[in-house]
């Protein structure tokens, strides 16, 4: 596996677990049109931008696009962050083989209505990551 | 009769009378829209078919770096009701992609559709 697969297999093996689909948050990943997603749920993009500290090994954002009901407040997109924070901030994980991909801390920004159902408020929860692949 | 039946059986008359300008054709859509997080895929197990006469608008092929064929194609909007459930659309043995847009009337729809050639 490389390491663009083995990156996104360790933050899918996030969102495909038990515990991540108890919280009850509906899960997306980028490039996949959800059907009746409804008024709450979130949007998982991997952006493998940086470099790392040898071939196989490189760093990025884990992008989360977290959409609640426009007008609601913005406790709800805190409460989704919190519960990706439990899942995400500071855990190590690994697709085996050797690799591992380690995340630091979060950051959330509120983006406003979005851009195509304005019925919809989207908030930005950003976290770094860096992939390790061992040569 | 209402005006709303007035106008839905005047569509049907003018696509019965387009004859075969109008095509019969397979709005496509998966009965299962989930993603497998687990298998990184989306599980499209089971296709579901409606059936729908489309008359083609209009085809292009606009960029000479991509074998890309866009058409726009209309219908009549009661027989699909919500397009963005489906996936794709099959005009004879050919099956063909919705692009996110499409506009509706409340009677017709204007729908553009593409795929690699």
């Amino acid at each position: 596996m490389g390491k663009y697969a083995s990156m996104e297999s360790d933050v899918f093996s996030v969102f495909g677990s038990a515990e991540w689909k108890a919280q009850g948050v509906a899960t997306y990943p980028s490039n996949f049109v959800a059907k009746a997603a409804g008024d709450e749920f979130i949007r998982v993009s991997i952006v493998p931008s940086g470099t790392g500290v040898n071939l196989i090994s490189g760093s990025g954002l884990l992008m989360i696009d977290v959409f609640i009901s426009a007008g609601s407040g913005p406790n709800r997109a805190s409460v989704i962050a919190d519960k990706l924070d439990q899942f995400l901030v500071g855990k190590t994980l690994s697709s085996g083989a050797g690799k591992v991909t380690q995340f630091s801390s979060s950051a959330v920004s509120q983006s406003g209505p979005d851009r195509d159902n304005p019925s919809l408020h989207r908030s930005s929860y950003v976290i770094p990551f860096n992939h390790y692949g061992a040569q | 009769m209402g005006y709303r039946a007035l106008i839905n059986r005047n569509l049907d008359t003018a696509f019965r009378l387009i004859d075969d300008l109008a095509e019969d054709a397979l709005l496509l859509r998966s009965e299962t829209p989930e993603f497998d997080f687990s298998m990184a895929s989306a599980q499209e197990l089971h296709l579901v078919a409606t059936p729908v006469r489309v008359f083609v608008m209009d085809s292009k092929k606009s960029s000479a770096e991509r074998n890309t064929v866009k058409k726009q194609v209309l219908m009549k909007t009661k027989d699909h009701t919500d397009l963005t459930v489906y996936d794709s659309l099959r005009i004879g043995d050919v099956t063909w992609r919705f692009t996110p847009t499409s506009e509706s009337d409340g009677y017709t729809t204007l729908a553009d559709i593409s795929r690699e050639v």
